[in-house]
């Protein structure tokens, strides 16, 4: 083995030893969390939205619905979830001499009615969702989480590079996909890890730097209020913050925004405090697979819902909002995700491939040695 | 199974193939509609297949 190849050899060893047992822990809680949305839909018995079924109007009656509902309480927030084919409202109930109550009301994106029963979706479902989420992202430790896993995302990437550099020599004399069966188990897990791992080689690229990335959606987000969005809201310093009733309704927000979303879909409405403390802050993108990632912030003044200012995402939020659907396979469909489960289970078969070859060194030929 | 040691293209080949079908299906499947969606979906699929027939073989 020539001193470049030793070399190589350790950097694949090391790199890939020091992330896999958090690399399997990734790929475990990723296989369920690829499917999340389309199980809750099933366990709720919810029908597949179409694709653009929540317009203005339907949230505009869903508006309706949650205060019929819960008299005197104002909506102050939306979230659409095309997904799982559901919308959330968020409305506040304001008591003279009490606290304000924050309230929730969920709709079927598909029909426009309230979720109500079995529909919410199985009871045990949403937190253990939240446990396997927040064990992918972050380890239940915030920031610091985020970024330990965001660096064994880069070791992956690592493990990678070396990997492919390894593969060369290693198959120099073996045809495309051998698996010596015949031989001992060890050479036949080296080319079950050979083969599986070249596979999934840009598959398994592709999800470690989306992962990298998502794992900085925090730092990123922080970075882009502290600067595009910051100076958008600059005219604004200084002014009064309006109380929560003097604040106008989200159909009166979103109808001061409708002139700015020619072609685009809401996503999402944040109330005034979220992004400043003056404005609803409508997260919005295009309404076709070439302009569903790019998505812009359109800021709509509180007080009077006259001013209305859009504010476009810098690249590095292009990059983590497109790295999402990457990432998790959420732009073709059930059979996308599907195959993401596939290539997900053969990334867990490399990684104990590799951590089975580590185990048995020494056991096989040298030749053989990972 | 094992041959004598072969050019770097017979060995990069595949490999190449896979790799770049996939990163295009991925383009494809993101950003495209129709027959090229569908076209994109096939192509990342293609790896996982190839994988699959040979572990079957």
């Amino acid at each position: 083995m020539s001193r470049r190849i030793a070399l190589w050899s350790k950097v694949h060893r090391w790199s890939g030893l020091a992330c896999t047992v958090f690399l399997l822990l990734l790929c475990v809680t990723g296989l369920p969390l690829v499917l999340r949305a389309d199980m809750d839909r099933w366990l709720s018995g919810r029908a597949a939205a179409p694709p653009g079924a929540v317009g203005l109007e339907q949230i505009e009656r869903m508006v309706q619905s949650a205060q019929r509902l819960h008299p005197g309480a104002r909506v102050i927030s939306a979230s659409i979830d095309e997904d799982a084919a559901r919308v959330s409202l968020g409305l506040v109930l304001l008591r003279a001499g009490e606290q304000a109550q924050a309230l929730q009301v969920r709709f079927n994106a598909a029909s426009g009615e309230v979720l109500t029963g079995r529909e919410q979706a199985w009871s045990g479902y949403e937190p253990f969702m939240e446990l396997l989420f927040h064990l992918h992202t972050d380890l239940f430790a915030g920031l610091p989480g985020a970024l330990f896993l965001g660096g064994m995302a880069l070791l992956f990437l690592v493990a990678i590079v070396s990997g492919v550099v390894l593969y060369g020599p290693f198959m120099q004399k073996l045809a495309f996909g051998t698996v010596r069966r015949e031989r001992s188990a060890r050479i036949r897990w080296l080319d079950l890890h050979n083969l599986l791992g070249i596979v999934t080689l840009c598959w398994a690229l592709m999800a470690g730097v989306t992962g990298a990335i998502n794992e900085l959606s925090m730092p990123l987000y922080r970075q882009w209020l502290g600067t595009d969005v910051r100076q958008a809201l600059a005219p604004w310093q200084g002014q009064p913050v309006p109380a929560p009733d003097q604040a106008v309704t989200v159909p009166d927000a979103l109808r001061a925004a409708r002139p700015l979303m020619a072609d685009q879909v809401l996503a999402r409405i944040m109330p005034p405090g979220d992004i400043g403390p003056w404005h609803f802050a409508l997260m919005v993108h295009g309404d076709t697979p070439q302009t569903a990632w790019r998505y812009d912030l359109i800021l709509v003044d509180a007080r009077t819902a006259t001013q209305v200012q859009r504010v476009p995402m810098p690249w590095y939020m292009v990059a983590l909002v497109l790295s999402r659907p990457f990432h998790f396979g959420s732009f073709g469909g059930l059979p996308l995700k599907l195959l993401w489960c596939l290539l997900d289970a053969m990334t867990i078969a490399v990684l104990g491939s590799g951590l089975y070859l580590w185990w048995s060194r020494g056991r096989g030929t040298g030749k053989a040695r990972a | 199974m094992k041959h004598a040691p072969r050019r770097a293209w017979h060995v990069w080949a595949m490999p190449a193939a896979l790799a770049l079908g996939s990163a295009a299906g991925m383009v494809l499947g993101l950003f495209g509609s129709g027959l090229w969606r569908l076209l994109g979906g096939m192509l990342m699929a293609w790896p996982a297949a190839v994988g699959l027939w040979y572990l079957r073989r």
